[in-house]
C-alpha cells in the first residue's frame, strides 16, 4: 500500500516549547490511524500542522501526492477535517449547514441541496433537518459536524476527538460512520482520548509523546510489548509499600499512582511475581490476571495514564 | 473568490436575521435619535442651529461607530466555534472571509442609516438630491467599514472576543464627545479647537452635513482618514487573516 500521508522530520516550537520534535510518519491509503498521546504531547499541533493551519518551522510533508509547505491549496483540496468543536451554525438548521458548506465547496445549489439532504438521511437527521442547530443534543451536533466534512467527499479525513463528551450510544453510531467511511476507502487520521476508540476503530496505533513518535503498530502488536497474552496487575494502596513493590519488581515507568502492570503470559511468569512480592513481604490489595489492553501499552510508553 | 465571497456573504446575512440584529439596527438607534431630539432641540435651535438637518447625521456616526463592535462580536464567535479553522482548512480564498465579513457589515451599516434618515425626515432632514443621498451613503458606510478593518485585526488576535468588542466600544466615546457630531464648534474652547477640527468623527459629520444639504464638500480630511486607516488596518487584516 502506498502511503498518501508521509511526514518527514517535521518539527514546530512555539517559543521555547516543542510541540513537535522532527516527527516522522507514513499513513497508508485507505488505513484508519488512531493518534494517541497525553495532553501536551503534540497530537493538536500535529493535526494543525497537517491540516494547513500550522505552518512547520522544518521538515516537509505531502497529503495525497501534494507538498504541504508549497502547495497548501492542492493539499486542502484533498483533506476534509471534524475537531473538535462544532464549527456549525447554531441559528441554521442542520440542512442549511450543509447545504451552505456545499456551496462554498463550489457545489451547484441543486447539487448542494441533493448532497445535504443525502447526508442528514444517512446520519439519521432527516426528522430534524429542519430544525435549528442549537435544538440539537451534543451527538446530533457532532454528526451533523461529520457530515460537513463529508459534503465533497475527500480522500483524506482528519477527526480531531470526534466523541469526547458523547454518550456511548451516541459514540456508537458515530463509530459506525466511521466504520462505513472506511470501507468507501477513505483515510483516516484520528485523535481520541478514548483508547477502547482506537482499539475499535484503528488499523494501526501511533504514540506520540514529547512531539516524537514513542510507538506504532496495531493494537495487537502493541499489546503484545506489553506482555503477549496476559499481564498481571497488582494494586497497593499505600504510596509506602507501592514504591518498594516497584523497586523489587524492576518497575519504573508506572507513574505516581494507578495499578502495577507486568507481563505475565503463562503460570511461570505469574509465580514469579507472587513468590518476588513474597519475599519482599509485600502484601497486595488487589492482584489479577487479564489480557492487556492499550491502557496498559499507554502507561508503560509514556509513564502516564492517557 | 467572487464565488466564496458571495456564498460567506449569503450566509452571514441569514445569521443577521435575528432579534439581536433588529434592535441593534433599527430599535436603537431609534432610541438614540428619539432621546437626543428631545434632549438637544431646544438647546440647539436657541444657537440657531437648523436641527433637523444637523440631527440626523449625528445619529448616523453613532451607529457606524457601533458597527465596528458587531465586527468583532462576529469574528469572535467564529473564531470560537471552530468556523475559522474549519474555511481555513478548505480550498478556499483565505480573504474571503475578511472581505465577506466586511461586506455583510456593508450592508448591516445601510440599515441604520436608512431607518436614521426616514426619522429625520419627520423633524425635517432632506437631501439636496439623489446624488447627494447617494454620497452620503457611501461616504457613512466607509468610514464605518474601515474602524471595522481595525476590529477584524483585534478580533482574531484577541484570545477574548468578550473583551475585545467592549474594548472596541470605549474609544469612540471620547471621539464623538470631541468632535462636531453633536455640538457645534463654536461650543468649544479654542484651545480644543484643532483637535476638534481634525476628529474624523468631525471631519466625517460635516462631510455629510454639507453633502446632505448640498453644500460644498471639503473631501480630503474625509477621505484622507478613511483611506489612511483602511490602508492600516487593512494591511494588519490581510497579513492576520493570511498567517499559518
Amino acid at each position: 500500500m502506498t502511503a498518501i500521508v508521509e511526514l518527514r522530520h517535521l518539527s514546530k516550537s512555539f517559543g521555547t516549547t516543542v510541540a513537535l520534535d522532527g516527527l516522522s510518519l507514513a499513513i497508508p491509503e485507505g488505513s484508519v490511524v488512531g493518534l494517541l498521546g497525553p495532553n501536551g504531547a503534540g497530537k493538536t499541533t500535529l493535526i494543525n500542522c497537517l491540516t494547513t493551519l500550522l505552518r512547520p518551522d522544518s521538515g516537509s510533508a505531502t497529503i495525497a501526492g501534494h507538498d504541504l509547505l508549497t502547495e497548501p491549496d492542492k493539499v486542502r483540496a484533498h483533506i476534509a477535517v471534524t475537531g473538535q468543536f462544532a464549527a456549525i451554525d447554531e441559528t441554521l438548521t442542520g440542512r442549511e449547514n450543509l447545504v451552505f458548506f456545499g456551496r462554498l465547496l463550489r457545489l451547484g445549489k441543486d447539487e448542494a441541496k441533493d448532497r445535504a439532504g443525502g447526508l442528514l438521511e444517512r446520519f439519521g437527521l432527516s426528522a430534524e433537518a429542519d430544525k435549528p442547530v442549537k435544538t440539537y443534543s451534543g451527538g446530533m451536533r457532532r454528526k451533523l459536524d461529520l457530515a460537513a466534512s463529508l459534503v465533497v467527499p475527500r480522500p483524506v479525513l482528519f477527526l480531531d476527538e470526534p466523541t469526547t463528551g458523547l454518550d456511548p450510544v451516541s459514540r456508537e453510531t458515530l463509530w459506525d460512520t466511521v466504520r462505513d467511511l472506511r470501507s468507501t476507502g477513505v483515510t483516516i487520521l484520528l485523535t481520541t482520548q478514548y483508547l477502547e476508540e482506537a482499539d475499535q476503530l484503528a488499523d494501526r496505533i501511533v504514540v506520540i509523546d514529547h512531539g516524537k513518535v514513542v510507538a506504532e503498530g496495531t493494537a495487537q502488536e502493541l499489546k503484545d510489548r506489553v506482555g503477549g497474552g496476559a499481564v498481571c496487575e497488582i494494586r497497593i494502596a499505600d504510596p509506602g509499600v507501592r514504591e518498594k513493590a516497584m523497586a523489587v519488581l524492576g518497575r519504573s515507568a508506572e507513574g505516581e499512582d494507578g495499578p502495577i502492570v507486568l507481563p505475565a503470559e503463562g503460570v511461570e511468569a505469574l509465580a514469579g511475581i507472587v513468590k518476588t512480592l513474597e519475599a519482599a513481604k509485600i502484601e497486595p490489595d488487589d492482584l489479577a490476571l487479564r489480557k492487556p489492553t492499550l491502557d496498559d501499552v499507554f502507561r508503560s510508553l509514556t509513564g502516564r495514564p492517557e | 473568490m467572487i464565488h466564496d465571497t458571495g456564498v460567506l456573504i449569503g450566509r452571514n446575512l441569514r445569521l443577521s436575521l435575528t432579534t439581536r440584529s433588529f434592535f441593534q439596527l433599527v430599535v436603537s438607534p431609534l432610541v438614540f435619535f428619539a432621546g437626543f431630539a428631545i434632549v438637544l432641540d431646544r438647546l440647539l435651535t436657541l444657537r440657531g442651529v437648523d436641527f433637523g438637518q444637523f440631527l440626523p447625521p449625528a445619529i448616523v456616526m453613532m451607529a457606524m461607530g457601533l458597527a465596528p463592535v458587531s465586527t468583532a462580536f462576529f469574528i469572535g464567535r467564529e473564531r470560537q466555534s471552530g468556523m475559522l479553522d474549519r474555511c481555513r482548512t478548505m480550498p478556499i480564498n483565505s480573504l474571503s472571509v475578511l472581505i465577506a465579513r466586511l461586506g455583510t457589515d456593508a450592508v448591516r451599516s445601510l440599515i441604520p442609516i436608512v431607518v436614521l434618515v426616514a426619522a429625520g425626515h419627520v423633524i425635517g432632514f432632506r437631501f439636496a438630491g439623489v446624488p447627494s443621498a447617494v454620497g452620503f451613503a457611501l461616504l457613512a458606510v466607509a468610514f464605518a467599514l474601515s474602524f471595522c478593518l481595525g476590529a477584524a485585526v483585534v478580533a482574531i488576535r484577541s484570545p477574548d472576543p468578550e473583551s475585545s468588542a467592549s474594548a472596541l466600544f470605549l474609544p469612540m466615546l471620547p471621539l464623538i464627545n470631541l468632535s462636531t457630531v453633536f455640538a457645534p464648534m463654536s461650543v468649544f474652547p479654542d484651545w480644543l479647537e484643532p483637535v476638534i477640527r481634525i476628529n474624523p468623527y468631525s471631519v466625517v459629520v460635516d462631510a455629510l452635513r454639507a453633502l446632505a444639504a448640498g453644500q460644498p464638500v471639503s473631501w480630503w480630511p474625509p477621505l484622507a482618514w478613511i483611506v489612511g486607516l483602511s490602508l492600516f488596518f487593512g494591511l494588519a487584516a490581510v497579513r492576520a487573516f493570511r498567517r499559518a
